[in-house]
């Protein structure tokens, strides 16, 4: 036992703490313990004060600037155009055929249903169309572009392009194809336009 | 010199929480190994609603949380407390009203929830009789600890009581504030915060939920139960001044950090990191105390299974402070938030330090309780490196789910793009993982079993009705000086001043409580005059009651509703959300965790049929999905008749409704779901009128556009 009027030293119990048994030693906190408490302190006024007083950039400012950046790296890395020969050329190839069907079925079959005889969406078999007439060109666009607020997804931010191509080629592999289920008929009959 | 007095603890009613914490621990364990499993494989939802994860996830978060942790806090504080200050508890006769009362409002718990009567808010889900019933039990249990404390025989109140002094205090104001909502049914309210503030308020309370009624509490049970079991004096009272008055003061400022990223001012989010970051230091204060109290007695940890159980929690504790304001980081915030790293860091506090203090107190508990030995310590070593196991398996495998799916969900190509644009890939990618995390939750639960087995046979070989221990003490002198001997500033006056203690506190909570919450109240009215300038309007009655079924079925226990600002959100789900956008939503629904998308700004992105669809069978519209179907939204039918008082409450909670809106409002719901019901019937779907389902799609069609 320590004498009470001194200051203890290590591992010595204080003299009149005792709770049950239990006593209490003074020993310091670790001093690197002490260090980081200070440390933490002097961080978290620093942090504070940089964004809130000094000039740190607000989030609205930081998400603002990202996001231009994104847009431009986007832009420079568009994907060109729809390319009739090349789509054509698919067109007759197998494998590109398949590999389109690959896609539909794992992302557009929800709403178009497997054999594109529709659901959700417009059936993509018949000769009624709502964006465009049918042309490979046409299917390319409102695919890469999707249909706002009508429920048609923009694919071109999605897919990668080998993806969207075969996709294209392959709704148009189905065209006058006699699906299980047809939906009723959307949009103009191209046929009867010319 | 007084005369030394004779008296007798109350021990029945330690044995009565203790046994209360075992029956609990049970139901919680088993309700998160199940819906671990309906994650897995989401077939176990069986169409049936009240086991749906949406419902039966609030009731495991409730079970874990307030049945199990808070029976053992109420088991381990009467025991320790009447010893430390050498008395009996105040009134048996409140005692006894605190046990039944809190077991009562356990299992009203578990009668609501399962039905979907909940406010929506994590951690405070119950609904407002069953909020009453806490408060006046919550008053009762802190009524007869402080008329305890003032009784004492002891002059100073040691650590372990400051720490459950903070506990009662605070708990009872963020119980209060956060619970306050304006009924519309004799089981339903509407809360009075919207928004931003809700959200506020519930992170407040969330966050100081973990702090004040999983922490503080336990670290005053380790302050007790660990130099008891080690018969080592504490290693440094003054570590554990500086730790309990810097953590009790900087822990209330540290919500926001839940909410990173997010349309919460700026300030908000910054305070919160701040102090989040100065928490990680009085956090370990804890721990390195209670570890170096062991030191010196490093045998114990290999012989005695209560030892292991208690130095292993205060690991777990220290684990779990450090990564908290890790996580407070807004970049890594960015990653971890809305993922299983979330809830691996949760569970790494439950399952870790709740639990394994929990499981050490009681292997000390139940043989001085009954009188006896414990009946097997190799079981209860047994139980140990089980349990262990099974922390180990499930933190391994959610931390890697957590990371994976973070990482996927925010990786951008070259091309400037998403790398996994498709949610659900993200989803499927870590199924093995949830099958892992089930299996060291049935490992855990195993462990715990073997206990119940050990403290059953316990109980059985000890003598029949254990009674009561007896002690005996002197009453101290009230005059005694109560200087320091050491000098100095002397934090003794306040301990042999325990109200001038418990004022204390209070200024130290409500400090932080009152900044850091104040602004957004007052700053209500510029939100008000931002969604009039943008004509935003409130929900229409049918949109309410499909947002009432939404937030019944429980749907933000998976999805978010807050677009936050980052790069992958806005790519993936659109521009930010904003303040105003969800000005009318009360509860607000942020949500935590994404297991499936953001909703934010899902109107309008499907067709009604595509949801009708969805709802009804999401794995065959998604590939993969692990969303449950919602078969009975199809059968039930919309309450229209309780519109119009509905509205009325909204109304009379600010929300710009006209007189017309009210008396109308079951006219217009009426209609507005037949124009759904024509669209969705002309698209080939059966549907009748007054469908919930109709409700539903009418107010997810609206979310992202409220104008
Ligand atoms: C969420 C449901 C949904 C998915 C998934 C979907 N679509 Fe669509 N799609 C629609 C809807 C709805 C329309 C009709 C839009 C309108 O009304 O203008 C549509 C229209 C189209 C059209 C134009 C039809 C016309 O008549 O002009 C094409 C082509 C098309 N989709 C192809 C695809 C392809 C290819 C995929 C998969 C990569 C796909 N869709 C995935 C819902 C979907
Ligand atoms: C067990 C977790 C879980 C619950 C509970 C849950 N969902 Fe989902 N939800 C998912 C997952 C995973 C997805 C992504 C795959 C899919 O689209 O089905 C999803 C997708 C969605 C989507 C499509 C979002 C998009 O942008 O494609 C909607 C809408 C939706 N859920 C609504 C709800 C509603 C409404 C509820 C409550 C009635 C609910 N969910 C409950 C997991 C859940």
């Amino acid at each position: 036992m320590s004498d009470s009027k001194q200051e203890p030293g290590f591992d010595v119990p204080l003299s009149d703490h005792e709770y049950d048994g239990i006593q209490e030693f003074n020993n310091p906190a670790p001093f690197w313990w002490q260090l980081a408490f200070y440390l933490s302190i002097v961080f978290a006024i620093g942090y504070y004060a940089y964004y809130e007083i000094g000039m740190g950039e607000s989030s609205d400012q930081r998400i603002t600037e990202a996001m231009y950046k994104i847009k431009q790296i986007q832009n420079a890395n568009k994907p060109q155009g729809p390319d009739e020969k090349e789509l054509n050329a698919m067109l007759a190839q197998a494998e590109s055929v398949d590999a389109g069907k690959e896609v539909f079925i794992s992302k557009c079959a929800a709403c178009h249903a497997p054999d594109g005889g529709g659901l959700v969406g417009p059936n993509l078999t018949d000769q009624y169309w709502l964006h465009g007439k049918g042309g490979i060109s046409d299917i390319y666009k409102v695919v890469r572009d999707g249909v706002a607020d009508k429920g048609m997804p923009p694919w071109g931010p999605i897919l990668k392009e080998t993806e969207l191509k075969s996709v294209v080629v392959f709704v148009k592999s189905l065209e006058g194809r006699k699906p299980a289920a047809p939906k009723a008929p959307q949009g103009v009959d191209v046929t009867q336009e010319k | 010199m007084q005369q030394v007095e004779r008296f007798k603890y109350d021990d029945g009613i330690v044995r009565k929480f203790t046994i209360a914490t075992l029956a609990w621990a049970l139901v919680a364990f088993l309700a998160g190994i199940y819906i671990a499993f309906e994650m897995a494989y989401y077939k176990l939802n069986f169409g049936v609603p009240y086991i749906t994860f949406g419902r039966l996830r609030p009731l495991h978060t409730n079970a874990a949380v307030f049945a199990f942790a808070g029976n053992a806090i109420f088991a381990g504080i009467y025991y320790s407390m009447q010893r430390v200050l050498k008395t009996r508890l105040f009134s048996d006769k409140i005692s006894k009203f605190h046990f039944w009362g809190w077991q009562l409002i356990i299992v009203s718990a578990a009668l609501t929830l399962p039905f979907g009567f909940t406010q929506g808010k994590e951690y405070a889900e119950l609904e407002w009789p069953i909020d009453i019933a806490i408060t006046v039990v919550w008053v009762a249990f802190g009524y007869n600890m402080i008329r305890t404390i003032l009784q004492r025989r002891v002059k100073h109140i040691y650590v372990a009581v400051w720490f459950y002094i903070a506990t009662f205090v605070t708990v009872a104001v963020l119980h209060v504030v956060n619970s306050l909502s304006i009924p519309f049914s004799l089981i339903k309210s509407y809360p009075v915060y919207a928004g931003v503030s809700d959200a506020l308020v519930q992170w407040w309370y969330g966050h100081n939920a973990v702090a004040f009624f999983l922490t503080t509490p336990f670290l005053g049970l380790m302050y007790y139960f660990i130099p008891k079991s080690v018969n080592r004096p504490v290693y440094s009272y003054r570590l554990s001044v500086v730790h309990f008055w810097t953590l009790v003061f900087i822990y209330i400022w540290a919500g926001p950090h839940h909410l990173l990223n997010t349309a919460v001012p700026d300030w908000a989010q910054t305070v919160g990191m701040a102090f989040s970051v100065m928490l990680w230091i009085p956090s370990w204060g804890g721990m390195i105390n209670g570890l170096l109290t062991i030191r010196g007695a490093w045998d114990k940890v290999r012989t005695e299974p209560v030892v292991k159980f208690l130095a292993v929690a205060t690991i777990f504790y220290g684990m779990a402070t450090f990564e908290g304001p890790l996580l407070a980081i807004k970049s890594v915030s960015e990653i971890g938030h809305y993922t299983d790293w979330i809830i691996a860091h949760v569970h790494s506090g439950a399952l870790g330090w709740n639990g394994f203090l929990s499981f050490g107190m009681i292997y000390y508990l139940v043989p001085k309780l009954w009188n006896t030995e414990l009946y097997s310590k190799r079981l209860a070593n047994v139980h140990f490196w089980v349990g262990t196991l099974g922390i180990l398996l499930y933190l391994i495998a959610i931390y890697t789910a957590g990371i994976t799916q973070g990482l996927m969900l925010r990786e951008v190509s070259d091309a400037g793009r998403l790398a996994y644009p498709d949610f659900v890939s993200s989803v499927t990618r870590i199924i093995p993982l949830y099958w892992i995390r089930g299996v060291g939750g049935l490992c855990y639960l195993g462990g715990f079993i073997v206990m119940l087995y050990n403290v059953r046979m316990t109980v059985k070989l000890a003598a029949k009705n254990p009674g009561d221990t007896e002690d005996e003490a002197v009453p101290y002198q009230a005059k005694e000086s109560t200087a320091d001997p050491h000098g100095g500033f002397s934090h003794r006056i306040l301990e042999a001043a325990p109200m001038v203690l418990t004022v204390l506190v209070v200024v130290a909570i409500g400090t932080g409580s009152l900044i850091s919450l104040a602004p957004m109240f007052a700053s209500s009215s510029i939100v008000e005059a931002n969604y009039k300038a943008q004509m935003l309007k409130p929900y229409t009655a049918l949109e309410l009651a499909g947002r009432d079924i939404y937030v019944r079925e429980g749907c933000y226990t998976c999805h978010s509703q807050m677009i936050r600002k980052t790069v992958s959100d806005v790519l993936r789900f659109g521009n930010p959300s904003t303040i105003e956008e969800s000005v009318f939503d009360r509860p607000f629904q942020w949500g935590s965790r994404r297991i499936g998308p953001d909703l934010a700004r899902v109107g309008s992105k499907y067709p009604d049929l595509w949801h009708y669809r969805h709802m009804m069978n999401p794995q065959e519209v998604v590939n993969g999905s692990i969303m449950p179907s919602y078969g009975w939204l199809f059968k039930d039918k919309i309450d229209y008749a309780i519109l119009n008082k509905k509205l009325d409450v909204m109304k009379s909670l600010g929300v710009p409704y006209s007189e017309n809106d009210v008396e109308t409002a079951e006219d217009r719901a009426r209609s507005d779901a037949a124009k759904i019901a024509e669209g969705l019937r002309a698209d080939g779907a059966q549907v009748k009128d007054d469908s919930e389902i109709l409700a539903l799609i009418s107010y997810l069609q609206r979310l992202g556009g409220a104008k």
